[in-house]
């Protein structure tokens, strides 16, 4: 009876879902971490000075994003048609295409088509006007286009970087572009160069020069290769960080007994004391809305990380683990802060997740220092040392992505800043 | 050698007094000992020309530079070292700040630079601090003895100027330091 | 003298006709449907006891799926349990007589019947010996009694034969049911994950994506397995490009493998992802 019972409830609720007839697929984790993507020789590539494919292909792969789909060797115009689904016989999840043609007043104009093989045939697509000389440039405009439009993040290989290299017992403080190309000195010295870091319009620099035996602040125009002298106190000026405005700068002197942290204007005046204290206080960063400054300080008793609001006001302390947590940097949208923290003695860069305070080591070297987030806050260029030598490296915010950056040869570099995005 | 000290303290001191209104250098020896030192083999340079050795007359300046750089002389001494991650002066140093706070007291026109230096560890904006630290230790060890604020000056090279080029616990140890220099020097 | 009352005209005399006869209907109406609305109370189903089977599909064939909720709601109802007990009992004592006979038409009929019988069997045996002392009108003579109560129990035995060889034959029945749709359920479990197996490692997911993001696709099947048209976004991650990264893998894992049993085949399916789960 019971069983006869149980069989009737049974047919009562198979009966009840034949509702739900339709087969529901459970798909849980992915795959790899990189796009496939064939970028085509670009038709007419040869009337340019330079290689311009070639730019871009790099670009795409050197980010850890992008896996290369061999394209054939012919090349292939801008508007041929299209079959995706050979494309995707081959492995690629996208396709680009090129044609270059000669333009009035000796310059080139490259018509770029994006295709996406989820997009069935309706591609995205960019025109873009530029002289022989700008022939990287115009690469990594086109790398910055593809990016953008595979990962929904903007680009960052049409940027520069600042850094300083000590040759010798000479020091040039350097820009090039976020390749390692096409290099730039803008101040050649017997004396060290400390701390460049970028306006917030990329057109100055602001550093930590001892050419006068003793380190003191300047403001060097990139436009117009002139620069002057914003704080020459008494003691030690150093530690210079823009405000977002790009009107004012933080400092750290020691004109008052130990290091601590003033703001002042970009030309020398309205100098302003943030936080007193009696102990160490320096690195001084504005957060991307100009809200706080996040600094160093060991009025705790080891060096940790604080933030004060920029009006002034209590110091909250930010880093709890460890005894030793220096160099805060902020990402551009302001939600991670990344710094330096010596763990058993090696120091690696480490990232905060400033709404959850979890963090993360994201290098697995010992002498990491200077951590600089690109513009789009994906990647973060700092400085390490290899074989005893100083070397650029570069990691993603999420540990993902590692790149060795080509170092200059015969040089021990440091000090890296990357530059804000280019205006385009 | 304490003697030696002692009676060229004696007669530069004399020589000071004889001289003092007037700020011109030119000046001339006391006529009691002169035990002058031999030529100085200090690694800084220096525009002051070395006296000769056998009671030749020679400024009270130049007499005094000459002190400094006597190797017989602690006032030659110029570094204090450092322990990893501390700027606090160990008391085997006391003797030396006091000599040097002495040479201050008793000479005001002279003025000395301190510069705090750490090893290559780090961040170097934090060593920046850390080495200014140490210059400041020393500074207000010497004004604790008397010296005036307005004659020191207390800079910071952080990493930048290490003494040693290595990466071992010598080279560190070597690096972690103030250093004291006088008028002329810097 | 004449009596004004009985000359007096009665006015309203066929409203309050109609009146009367108007209430007599309703009063009959009332008790009609009332009577109804009492005897088509169901009796009650214990879902507990089902959840250790295996979720059992019926076959699928395109049409049906629309027609198929109407019919499921009737029965809904009917699954309810009553409130109070004792309705059960007297409506069912009223049906009793020609209950036994009944039961042989009712089974082919779709499903909700069969519930109706549940609590039949139980008070059933009670309610059978209540014809007991009821159908023998009192016999003074006791060899027509003993000959009565002689052929009550034959005729019972032999509704109980039948009861239960019914009852084996409607188990058969529903295991032969079960472990075919067990089997079937089995096959589309495989072909599911089979599907997963090849969309899955063509998920590339872009930078920046955390925390637990779902997304639903619906696609249509041709049957060597291509998806035809465009796959149907259902529910977004919330970022734009890891959308795009699911659409591009289930493009690009074109055509989808089949089932191995042709019958499994569904020409719609529903994808549900969560990239970064483990």
């Amino acid at each position: 009876m019971i069983k006869l019972f149980r069989l009737m409830a049974a047919a009562l609720l198979f009966a009840a879902q034949l509702a739900h007839a339709q087969l529901t697929v459970e798909i849980t984790g992915a795959g790899a971490n990189r796009i496939p993507i064939a970028i085509a020789n670009f038709a007419g590539e040869g009337l340019l000075p330079q290689a311009l494919v070639g730019v871009v292909r790099a670009d795409l792969e050197r980010s850890g994003l992008f896996k290369l789909v061999d394209p054939g060797s012919s090349p292939v115009h801008q508007d041929a048609a299209v079959d995706l689904n050979q494309w995707k016989e081959r492995g690629a999840d996208a396709l680009a295409l090129a044609s270059i043609l000669p333009v009035p007043g000796g310059r080139y104009e490259v018509r770029m088509r994006l295709y996406d093989i989820a997009r069935q045939g309706k591609p995205d697509g960019m025109i873009f006007v530029f002289a022989p000389a700008t022939v990287r440039e115009t690469g990594h405009r086109i790398a910055d286009f593809i990016y953008e439009k595979m990962t929904g993040e903007r680009g960052v290989f049409n940027t520069q970087i600042a850094y300083v290299v000590k040759k010798g017992t000479r020091f040039e403080l350097t820009i090039d572009d976020a390749d390692g190309q096409n290099p730039r000195i803008a101040l050649r010295s017997a004396d060290p160069i400390i701390s460049p870091t970028w306006s917030p319009d990329g057109t100055r620099l602001a550093y930590v020069s001892f050419e006068a035996k003793k380190p003191i602040i300047y403001v060097h125009s990139l436009t117009t290769t002139s620069r002057s002298v914003v704080a020459n106190f008494k003691g030690s000026n150093s530690a210079p960080a823009w405000a977002p405005d790009g009107k004012r700068l933080a400092v750290v002197l020691t004109k008052d007994g130990s290091s601590q942290i003033y703001t002042i204007n970009a030309d020398g005046s309205g100098l302003t004391r943030v936080a007193g204290s009696s102990s160490i206080d320096t690195e001084p960063q504005f957060s991307p809305d100009g809200q706080y400054i996040y600094f160093t300080s060991d009025r705790g008793g080891s060096p940790q990380i604080y933030r004060v609001p920029a009006s002034g006001g209590n110091a909250e302390r930010i880093t709890f683990e460890g005894s030793y947590n220096v160099t805060p940097r902020l990402s551009p949208d302001g939600k991670t802060l990344a710094y330096v923290s010596r763990n058993g003695g090696r120091f690696q860069i480490t990232a905060m997740d400033l709404a959850t305070r979890q963090t993360q080591i994201l290098t697995d070297s010992s002498r990491d220092e200077s951590p600089s987030f690109a513009p789009n806050g994906r990647m973060i260029l700092y400085a390490s040392e290899i074989g005893g030598r100083g070397v650029l490296s570069a990691v993603s915010a999420d540990g993902r992505v590692k790149q060795k950056l080509s170092g200059q040869a015969g040089g021990d570099v440091r000090e890296p800043a990357w530059g804000p995005f280019n205006k385009p | 050698m304490r003697t030696h000290t002692k009676l060229s303290i004696a007669a530069l001191t004399l020589a000071v007094l004889a001289g003092c209104s007037s700020t011109g250098p030119e000046q001339p020896a006391a006529p009691t000992e002169d035990k002058s030192p031999t030529a100085p083999t200090g690694p800084t340079v220096s525009p002051v020309t070395p006296p000769s050795v056998d009671g030749k007359k020679m400024t009270a300046e130049e007499a005094l530079l000459a002190q400094l750089k006597d190797p017989n002389s602690p006032l030659s001494k110029r570094i204090i070292y450092f322990d990893y991650d501390s700027y606090v002066i160990k008391d085997s140093y006391a003797s030396l700040i006091s000599a040097h706070a002495k040479f201050l007291t008793a000479n005001p026109k002279f003025k000395m630079l301190i510069q705090g230096n750490t090893d290559e560890r780090g961040s170097r904006e934090y060593n920046l601090a850390l080495g200014q630290k140490r210059a400041e230790a020393v500074k207000r060890a010497l004004m604790l003895l008397g010296v005036q604020e307005a004659q020191l000056e207390s800079v910071s090279l952080g990493e930048e100027k290490p003494r040693m080029v290595g990466s071992d616990e010598a080279s560190y140890a070597e690096n972690r330091r103030s250093e004291m220099l006088y008028s002329g020097e810097f | 003298m004449r009596d004004f009352a009985l000359n007096r005209p009665q006015p309203g005399k066929w409203q309050s006709a109609a009146l009367a006869a108007g209430m007599h209907l309703l009063l009959g109406l009332f008790l009609f449907y009332s009577v109804r609305w009492q005897t088509s109370q169901p009796a009650a189903v214990q879902v507990e006891l089902v959840g250790s089977l295996p979720p059992i599909e019926a076959p699928v064939r395109p049409p049906p799926p629309p027609p198929e909720p109407v019919v499921e709601k009737q029965p809904e109802p009917v699954v309810e349990p009553p409130p109070p007990p004792p309705p059960p009992k007297p409506d069912i004592a009223i049906k009793e007589p020609p209950k036994p006979k009944t039961p042989p038409k009712v089974e082919p009929k779709p499903v909700p019947k069969p519930v109706e019988k549940k609590p039949e069997p139980k008070p059933e045996p009670k309610v059978e010996k209540k014809p007991e002392p009821k159908v023998p009108p009192k016999p003074d003579n006791r060899l027509e009694q003993e000959l009565q109560d002689k052929l009550l129990k034959e005729s019972l035995a032999r509704e109980s034969a039948d009861q239960m060889r019914r009852q084996a034959a409607q188990e058969a029945d529903l295991m032969a049911k079960l472990a075919a749709d067990g089997a079937r359920s089995k096959a589309r479990e495989t072909w599911a994950g089979r599907i997963s197996a090849k969309v899955k490692p063509n998920v590339v997911v872009p930078p920046g994506v955390s925390g637990n993001p779902e997304a639903v696709v619906a696609i249509s099947l041709l049957p060597d397995g291509s998806v035809v048209g465009e796959p149907r976004l259902r529910q977004s991650t919330g970022n734009a490009a890891l959308d795009a990264a699911i659409l591009r893998a289930i493009v690009k894992s074109s055509p989808l493998p089949k089932p191995e049993d042709p019958a499994v085949f569904e020409r719609n399916l529903e994808l549900k992802f969560r990239p970064l789960a483990e």
